[in-house]
């Protein structure tokens, strides 16, 4: 690895000014769609902030919890769509 | 310089190029999912941000974790989990987006001015 390990850290400064962002479209959203929208993107980028902090300490524990925050965000935006919907999930 | 240093070289200039652009899309998306009007448009947002903010950055992460001066034992989990986080959200992003569109649409999400409604010409002959 040519450069320093410190470089890391400033790239995760854009990714939680995103995160604000997107919490604020979650507080602010006029409807239900817009909130789970954003939550389902900001779960997207916590993944790539558990994957930063992985190369960062050089551990393996942060990736479960990448793989795990990537599977719930999208159970749950389907869930939330399905019941929008009024259908049970599975039909 | 080595062959070995000089593909190890390579993968970081990769990894890091994807990482950037990620960053870049991530902050766009973002700003976008504030800024657009209605929920139609902040899709196209939302789309922008998690597949070149989250997908194109965490495969370049698993590039530079491929040169990192650990053993293998070590980097190899690291890049072999940020691919498969990679490949779980290209596949499951665009599902997300078109069942949350659908059901919006269906719980009656309004959005003006309407061009053209291919949904409802569907279900009205």
């Amino acid at each position: 690895m040519l450069m320093d390990k410190a470089i890391l850290i400033w790239f995760m400064a854009p990714l939680l000014a995103s995160l604000a962002l997107l919490a604020f479209r979650v507080a602010a959203g006029p409807t239900i769609p817009d909130r789970v929208l954003a939550l389902d993107v900001a779960s997207a980028a916590a993944c790539l902030i558990f994957v930063l902090l992985a190369l960062y300490y050089s551990s393996t524990f942060f990736i479960v919890v990448a793989v795990s925050l990537a599977v719930l965000g999208f159970i749950g935006t389907l869930y939330i769509a399905k019941y929008l919907e009024g259908r049970e999930v599975g039909e | 310089m080595d062959l070995m240093s000089l593909i190890r070289s390579a993968l970081e200039v990769v990894g890091l190029t994807l990482l950037g652009v990620g960053l870049f899309c991530n902050v766009v998306g973002a700003i976008g999912m504030v800024r657009f009007p209605n929920f139609y448009v902040r899709l196209h947002a939302a789309t922008v941000s998690s597949i070149g903010g989250a997908f194109y950055p965490i495969l370049g992460v698993a590039l530079i974790a491929l040169t990192l001066n650990e053993p293998v034992e070590v980097k190899l989990p690291i890049a072999t989990g940020c691919i498969l986080v990679a490949v779980l959200i290209v596949l499951t992003s665009p599902v997300g987006a078109h069942a949350i569109a659908r059901a919006a649409y269906k719980s009656g999400v309004k959005f003006e001015p309407k061009a053209c409604d291919m949904l409802k010409e569907d279900e009205n002959p």
